[in-house]
């Protein structure tokens, strides 16, 4: 029983890390349309650039912290400018291509930039492990988790309350009809990238803790769709929800049906999940249902 | 609007669906195909089997361009239904000693039927949805071959063909396997340029221009967005079989979610929803990927400040950077610029008609 | 029109160039035989590449000065960016076969396997693979040659030294960390569930699963843990993994010793986690002597040809991929060296170099200690009679060499 409970809250602050990245995502798709299918490389990229500043050139966690995500904030800006201005308006499709050619362009920049060989994470948390009770947790992933909680609280706050966030909302849902009322698509979608840059770092950073980091890390980001998927790709809230639950679900078919099918469950099961939501509610947990007109 | 070639008018359907209108259009495609013909008593063995590889790949590409292109639907799971092929073609030749011309339009029906498996979704979901299942098809593909009994697709060991034969005379060399592939490339080249002029291929097409209109309009959608990932997987699923023959030893890493992305940027490049355009972006990569590995030694010695593997991995920078650039610059992608090129030798030496 | 000129221009000069690279004659000299090697500059494993060329190089180099020389025959490496990629390799091999006419081919792993296995007796040229023999590569009459064994073979000898100081009465208790859909890492468990199985004094208690970059092992590896009780836990895997397991069995406080194969050895580890944390927990095991040992003619002769090699590697030091890249290298050119001195330098073929490799076994001493005596037969592409591996482990804030001698491989059914 202890040992259920325990696979259940690892999966469950596993679930929470995931919903980060998932985030990020939604967050990207809210206020801008646009799918990045490049998550995991983003968060690999903002792993690199703590690592940059951390540990080659030295500086000490408060500083390096702090720098490196202004860093990810300037990189998103500059996303935004540099290839996404272009494609307002333009179909999902072109979208959807955009971000996979950014998926290849990012790879062979970060291998270009770090190499491929493997590179030691500093341990912005450190590793000891939490015990409370008869349960053990690991420390980087239990920050992680009330970090992320703290997070969703703050984001949700900033799109469903502030002008601001009413107003990126405003441009997901119709960036002409937002344009003809004043608001400006440009702003609103760099701060939509600067944001999901700035929670991807984030997830890596808590992810990546004292681990190692190479470009193969970004396989990640292929687990985020699913949850974001789950969550309704527009709802702040749903990320945790489906995390905790694609989360759990692994844990726990890791734990009890891994023996019997060789591993194949626990690595299935976020994309089982996805394709079972896909067919019986399209929109996710807590997504917009759009009506198409003709 | 496209100009037609000078003195070229229609009097009949049947002159008007053709593609190829003039004696001098005819001259340049029997041309093209004599070229290829003799492609291995003229270039060098490199070129020969590259082309070999670039074949196979074009079918693929075709594939995915009638899934995405023609039809709409994103598809990021085309390299696992290649790979649904060539299992199923090696498991055929290898379990039931079907010859090559059995077991390759095995492979493709095989591949079909996981498409349709995989594409049904269709029918709920859209868009960027479609394109996460066809990615959890994609992820799923290896877990499922290796997970199945060794005997039916080789598991984790894989499996290994004996070469192709034609009444008992192996296809080996590297030119037999080129005249091999060739001609199943020209035969797969032939259906998917006839799909487009034929009625399924109209339907495809409003399908992909607005689905609810289509509908109403009396295109059977679920049956429609069905065979669009059908035909797509059973192009795949060819190139798959062909492939099989042509490495004779078929393993489920041979088949990444990476081969599927680099399928979509082909796609892209050469321009989404002509046929041509898949021919023109599968030669433009694969070339600029033959010419990278052969230059790089070359490169990597000349410029060692730049770091030798730079030259290597800048490959990736280069696709992704053209993918975005052509995007953002030329949606159309290559077929257009081409198309462009024959409007303006047409109508020279005018600027415009 | 200025288009239309323009767009003709660019193609006709794209076209020419394209031909003109592909056609770049070689002018083959007397005397001078092409090795080709593959190597991957970038795709996954491109990092490794970085280090087993200079490997290589340095071996050949010196095999050129001080017996090719002697003997008037000169071996160039030639490398190729293959990318790990089985179609890459099988597009240029055909180009290679024409160009380079090569004697021998050092192959990288997994896709040269793939690509060239059903090619090569053909094609008559003998491929030397410097990874592991992978399970499906255990085929009699092929034209492949690993001197390494299997890594489950690599890890049956391990068992066997294990058992030599094992004091308990129950058998040895083998559990492994694995990924899932990796053909090649499915096909190592299937490897250790059949080895265990046949010997009596090993018992193979489960398998944890994890991802090829986990998030965190700790669950997997505490329910490993407290259900199996492993004495062992055999990983073949990445480094990522290695380090998540390490800092997971830190967590726990677990001191379960993890046996790494050969592609992360622990000084490869240790560039990741400080020697502290792998005390007590980790051990590695190889058919190739292990990188710590300096004592080895390879170590000196790589140290004195680093810097004399193109291009020239002074920063490269003594590890495991350049150990891999040496071992492969000298036993090429001692196989070749055979076929010199028996029929004269002009008449190396690819044949003849396979049938060298044959007859007789290849003493330590002229594999400059990497290898321990490897005598090769036909039915299998590893020297089935003759595999020895050594193991190493930290202790006392160190690597150290747990196993002076050289421990024998007992042999395994195939499974």
């Amino acid at each position: 029983m202890i040992d259920f409970i325990q696979y259940t809250l690892n999966g469950t602050l596993i679930g929470l890390l995931y919903s980060l990245i998932a985030l990020a995502f939604i967050v990207i798709y809210r206020s801008s349309r646009i799918l990045n299918l490049a998550q995991g490389e983003v968060v690999v990229l903002g792993g690199f650039v703590v690592y940059t500043f951390m540990v080659q050139l030295s500086l000490s966690l408060w500083i390096a912290l702090p720098l490196s995500l202004l860093t990810v904030l300037i990189l998103g800006f500059l996303m935004e400018k540099g290839i996404f201005r272009h494609l307002i308006g333009e179909p999902l499709f072109t979208n959807v291509m955009v971000t996979i050619g950014l998926m290849i362009l990012l790879r062979g920049l970060m291998l270009v930039a770090w190499g491929p060989a493997p590179l030691l994470f500093p341990e912005v948390i450190s590793s000891d492990p939490v015990t409370i009770g008869p349960f053990l947790f690991s420390r980087p992933i239990l920050f992680g988790g009330v970090f992320a909680l703290v997070l969703f609280f703050c984001f949700h706050w900033l799109l469903e309350k502030t002008r601001w966030g009413l107003t990126m909302t405003a441009v997901a849902e119709d960036p002409v009809c937002a344009q003809s009322l004043g608001v400006s698509v440009k702003r609103s979608v760099a701060m939509a990238w600067a944001l999901g840059f700035f929670l991807s770092a984030v997830a890596a950073v808590i992810f990546l803790s004292g681990q190692s980091i190479g470009f193969l890390a970004s396989d990640i980001g292929l687990v985020a769709l699913p949850v974001a998927l789950l969550a309704g790709m527009e709802s702040i809230w749903g990320a945790p929800v489906a995390g905790i639950i694609i989360g759990v679900g692994q844990a726990l078919s890791q734990a009890y049906l891994d023996d019997y099918t060789a591993g194949t469950m626990s690595k299935a099961f976020p994309f089982i999940v996805m394709i079972i939501i896909l067919l019986i509610r399209p929109q996710g947990l807590f997504g917009w249902k759009i009506i198409e007109r003709v | 609007m496209a100009v037609l070639p000078c003195g070229v008018h229609f009097s009949s359907y049947k002159q008007a669906k053709a593609f190829i209108h003039t004696p001098a259009q005819w001259a340049s495609l029997i041309l093209f195909l004599v070229f290829l013909l003799i492609l291995p008593h003229i270039f060098p063995a490199r070129l020969v089997s590259a082309a070999s590889i670039m074949a196979i790949v074009l079918v693929v590409v075709l594939g995915l361009q009638i899934t995405t292109g023609l039809s709409g639907q994103i598809n990021l799971g085309q390299s696992a239904f290649m790979g649904m092929g060539a299992f199923a073609t090696g498991a055929l030749a290898i379990n039931f000693h079907l010859p090559f011309w059995l077991s390759i339009p095995g492979g493709g029906v095989a591949a079909a039927l996981l498409g349709i498996v995989f594409g049904m979704p269709a029918l709920r979901v859209k868009g960027f949805y479609l394109a996460l299942t066809t990615i959890a098809a994609q992820v799923l593909f290896p877990l499922l071959i290796i997970r199945l009994p060794s005997s039916w697709f080789g598991g984790a060991t894989g499996l290994g063909l004996e070469p192709a034969k034609i009444f008992d005379i192996s296809i080996e060399t590297r030119t037999g396997l080129y005249y091999f592939v060739l001609v199943g490339a020209v035969i797969m080249t032939f259906f998917a340029f006839n799909l487009t002029r034929s009625r399924t291929g109209r339907a495809l097409v409003a399908l992909r221009d607005n689905d609810i209109v289509a509908e109403i309009l009396g295109v059977n959608l679920f049956l429609y967005k069905c065979l669009a990932f059908a035909i797509g997987a059973m192009f795949a699923g060819v190139a798959g079989g062909m492939w099989a023959y042509h490495l004779r030893f078929v393993m489920v890493d041979q088949f990444t979610l990476w081969n599927s992305i680099w399928y979509v940027g082909m796609v892209i490049i050469g321009g989404t929803g002509s046929i041509l355009g898949a021919i023109l972006g599968t030669v433009a990569i694969q070339g600029l990927e033959e010419l990278l590995v052969a230059l790089g030694p070359w490169l990597s010695a000349t410029f060692p400040t730049v770091g030798g593997t730079a030259w290597f991995t800048g490959l990736n920078i280069v696709l992704g950077g053209l993918i975005i650039l052509f995007l953002i610059f030329e949606p159309k992608g290559l077929a257009h610029r081409w198309n462009v090129l024959k409007h303006s030798f047409r109508i020279w030496p005018y600027p415009y008609v | 029109m200025n288009r239309l000129i323009k767009s003709f221009l660019f193609l006709f000069a794209a076209g020419a160039f394209l031909v003109g690279i592909f056609n770049n004659p070689v002018s083959a000299e007397i005397k001078t035989y092409v090795i080709p090697t593959s190597a991957d500059f970038s795709g996954p494993y491109s990092y490794l590449s970085k280090t087993t060329l200079p490997g290589e190089q340095a071996m050949t180099m010196w095999w050129n000065e001080n017996v090719g020389k002697d003997l008037g025959v000169e071996l160039k490496i030639k490398p190729y960016d293959m990318r790990y990629n089985p179609a890459v390799v099988s597009s240029l091999w055909p180009g290679i076969l024409a160009t380079d006419k090569p004697v021998l081919y050092h192959g990288l792993g997994g896709p040269d396997a793939a690509a060239l296995m059903k090619r090569l007796p053909e094609d008559k040229v003998p491929m030397l693979q410097s990874t592991a023999c992978y399970g499906y590569q255990w085929e009699p009459n092929l034209w492949v040659f690993t001197p390494r064994p299997t890594y489950v073979h690599e890890y049956a000898g391990f068992l066997a030294w294990v058992k030599t100081w094992w004091k308990e009465d129950r058998p040895i208790r083998v559990s492994a960390v694995s990924t899932q859909g990796i053909p090649a890492y499915e096909d190592a468990v299937k490897g250790y569930e059949s080895m265990c199985k046949e010997t009596d004094y090993l018992e193979y208690v489960g398998t944890a699963y994890v991802e090829m970059v986990p998030v965190s092992v700790v669950n997997e590896i505490s329910r490993l843990a407290k259900k199996e009780k492993p004495d062992f836990i055999l990983m073949l895997g990445s480094t990522s993994q290695v380090v998540t397991v390490v800092k997971a069995e830190k967590e726990l406080g677990l001191y379960i010793p993890i046996v790494l194969s050969t592609h992360n050895d622990i000084s490869t580890v240790n560039k990741v986690l400080p020697i502290k944390d792998l005390e007590g927990r980790v051990y590695d095991v190889s058919a190739f002597c292990p990188s710590l040992d300096q004592d080895i003619a390879a170590y000196k002769i790589f140290q004195e040809y680093k810097t004399r090699i193109s291009p020239p590697a002074p920063d490269t030091d003594w590890d495991l991929s350049t150990l891999q890249g040496a071992a492969q290298a000298i036993l090429g050119v001692r196989a070749i060296e055979r076929v010199v001195k028996k029929f004269g330098p002009d008449k190396v073929t690819g044949e003849e170099v396979y049938k060298a490799m044959y007859d007789g076994p290849f003493t330590s001493e002229e594999l400059l200690g990497l290898m321990p005596a490897l005598e090769f037969d036909k039915t299998a592409p590893f020297p089935e009679q003759s595999m020895k591996v050594k193991a190493s482990t930290v202790k006392n804030g160190k690597r150290v060499i747990s196993t002076p001698d050289w421990v024998m491989v007992p042999r395994i059914k195939k499974w």
